[in-house]
């Protein structure tokens, strides 16, 4: 599945400024083919997490649309949306974003558990390829932040997605757990899933297939 | 993993603190509806057995009784005093104008009895004019009393067969009477003959001293029923005027008093319910912006990975019902443990008569109690929960990482 942002632009009302209107994404179109692991790179504040957000349908963008091959995300009702996201998206948002009543593995096995579906078993296996088996029944609150980090990857990966958006995924790991991000992301793409990943590193430059630069708003 | 359905359950028992803290809140005001709710209708109840009970319009007294004893108690908490008179006043009364049945009644002051730990009041009533106290026993028993046969008050520990000794005179318990909610549940009834037995052992003992009364012919006090058409006060000032050394007073009006003053509790008691509704309510709202506030991030979280706006709404929803409902039930519950086992005590300290509710009010009022949590919890989160299934996930994913 490949995922096409058509003249999508994003803007903000912000007060203060001249207009009140900031314009955080400019209008472009946007390609992310599958069995490619794309890059967007750019400062902080350059808009890579809005436009991220807009083609992982969790941002509507101020114009322009979303292709999902021949789905038009933004015109589906929020349920239909929701299940959308569910089976075909898997996203690691920046930060920290484990849910913090659920243990380890339940984290993980979330893409299952909100449809009521047993992912028992792919999140062990999910686990055991980012090096977190052994943390199953440990409650978020008392992991290290590479190992929430590599909790929110396995958790984005578990239903194997088509389509997986990453932002700033390597932002607080070491060298090696960044190898491991990669070449999951990597391995991914290579079978099939279209990948993009943001961040204002340069480490993701090696993995990637297409490099996208984004400065103030304006993809280059 | 059924995760998504238990996750309001699971977000409860991992928090406690944070749960404990609301649950806390919703029973403070469960607490307040149910015991607020049973006290009221613990003293309607008692009013009205008290009503039941009360059926004559006139209490006539010795006249230094009236100086030394509470008449108020006499008649509504159905206190006895210790204070005779001739009985011949019974018919210098019934002569009287506008009196229409008369009947006289005799206390006795009894030792420790053998049933009790208390002192046991005795009380003696003519079956042949009484028309007070005879209705009422007729409730629980038909026959007509005989010579040493008693009927005793429900705080009695006898039952029926037992024998009760009283100044070294055996008599037979014939029958036990409802609760009345007032001290009537701690006297003993006897009917004119029997108690005539009684009065001269008493005498004999060197207890109940008649001092110039014949012990054969005292009574404590006399119950009256106007005419139909006649006027309770005028024929109360008539009775005053027209028989020596005794006074007569109007029980309904010591009723309206009490009535008056059971409004003015249960107007207190709504009004409380209504402070503490409003004050449960501002505090779970901000308790549960608080909340939500906080957990913005992890509903964003939610969202993203397939959780559509309903269902989010739905379990946020369920959470916060979830704590009302058990502090409902935890309110209500310490609520019930404070006033039923107590209400004795409750009743002497409020000096008024007091029954508690049976159990299917006690039922309604837990529901009552049950819904109006559920409606503050509701009503103060409603803005809340719209408010998490409207937020942008986008933005709500950018707070505190
Ligand atoms: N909801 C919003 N309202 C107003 N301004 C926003 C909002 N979200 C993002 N912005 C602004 O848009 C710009 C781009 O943000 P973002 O996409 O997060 O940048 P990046 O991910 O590259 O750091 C920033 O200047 C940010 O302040
Ligand atoms: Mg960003």
């Amino acid at each position: 599945m490949e995922v096409r942002g058509q003249q999508i632009r994003k803007e903000y009302y912000r007060s203060g400024t001249g207009s009140n209107i900031f314009t955080a994404v400019e209008e472009c179109d946007f390609l992310v083919p599958s069995g490619k692991l794309t890059v967007i790179h750019g400062r902080s504040g350059s808009g890579k997490s809005t436009i991220l957000n807009m083609l992982a349908g969790i941002l509507k963008p101020t114009g322009g649309s979303v292709f999902y091959d021949d789905t038009d995300l933004y015109s589906m009702r929020d349920e239909e949306l929701a299940r959308f996201r569910n089976l075909h998206i898997g996203y690691v948002p920046q930060g920290r974003s484990a849910v913090p009543s659920l243990n380890v593995l339940e984290n993980v096995a979330l893409p299952y558990a909100l449809y009521e579906e047993d992912g028992e078993e792919a999140a062990a296996e999910m686990m055991e390829r980012f090096g977190i088996a052994d943390l199953s029944e440990v409650m978020p609150d008392r992991l290290s932040g590479g190992e929430l980090r590599r909790m929110a990857i396995a958790r984005a990966l578990v239903r194997r997605p088509e389509v997986i958006f990453a932002d700033e995924p390597t932002g607080d790991l070491d060298d090696e757990n960044t190898v491991a991000v990669f070449g999951a992301l990597r391995e991914l793409a290579a079978a099939g899933a279209a990948v993009l990943v943001v961040t204002h590193e340069e480490d993701a430059f090696e993995y990637a297939d297409h490099i996208y630069a984004m400065n103030a708003g304006k993809l280059e | 993993m059924r995760i998504f359905r238990k996750l309001p359950i699971l977000n409860l028992c991992r928090r406690p603190v944070r749960s404990a803290m609301l649950l806390c809140i919703a029973a403070l005001l469960s607490f307040t509806v149910f015991g607020g709710a049973v006290m009221v209708s613990g003293l309607r109840r008692g009013m009205a057995s008290l009503e039941d009970r009360l059926g004559a319009d006139i209490l006539v007294v010795p006249e230094e009784a009236a100086r030394k004893n509470d008449l108020e108690s006499i008649v509504l908490q159905g206190s006895t005093g210790y204070f005779y008179m001739d009985d011949s006043k019974l018919d210098e009364i019934a002569a009287v104008d506008g009196v229409g049945q008369s009947t006289s009644q005799i206390f006795l002051a009894s030792l420790a009895a053998s049933c009790c730990s208390a002192k046991v009041q005795l009380m003696g009533f003519d079956p042949a004019t009484d028309f007070t106290v005879l209705p009422w026993i007729r409730k629980s028993y038909t026959e007509d009393l005989k010579e040493m046969e008693i009927v005793v008050g429900s705080d009695i520990t006898s039952d029926e067969g037992d024998t009760l000794t009283f100044y070294d005179t055996d008599c037979t318990v014939a029958a036990k009477l409802t609760r009345t909610g007032t001290n009537y549940d701690r006297c003993v009834f006897a009917g004119a003959d029997t108690i005539r037995v009684l009065t001269a052992s008493s005498v004999g003992k060197k207890l109940n001293q008649f001092k110039e009364i014949d012990p054969n012919h005292v009574v404590s006090c006399v119950l009256v029923n106007v005419n139909e058409g006649a006027d309770i006060d005028q024929v109360a000032s008539a009775i005053n005027d027209s028989v020596d050394g005794v006074t007569a007073v109007r029980t309904t009006s010591m009723v309206s008093g009490i009535a008056a003053n059971l409004s003015g509790i249960s107007h207190l008691v709504r009004i409380l319910i209504a402070g503490v509704f409003i004050l449960a309510f501002i505090i779970l709202m901000i308790a549960f912006t608080m909340l939500i506030n906080e957990r913005k991030r992890e509903f964003a979280i939610l969202r993203v990975f397939g959780v559509s706006r309903r269902s989010l709404a739905g379990s946020v929803w369920s959470e916060i019902l979830l704590i009302c409902l058990t502090g409902a039930l935890a309110g209500s519950a310490a609520a019930a443990l404070v006033t039923l086992p107590f209400s004795g005590a409750l009743r002497s300290r409020l000096d008024m008569p007091m029954l508690s509710p049976g159990i299917g009010t006690i039922l309604l009022y837990l529901l009552l109690a049950v819904l109006i949590c559920a409606a503050a919890g509701t009503l103060s989160s409603f803005w809340n929960v719209s408010r998490v299934s409207r937020a942008d996930i986008s933005l709500a994913l950018r707070q505190e990482r």
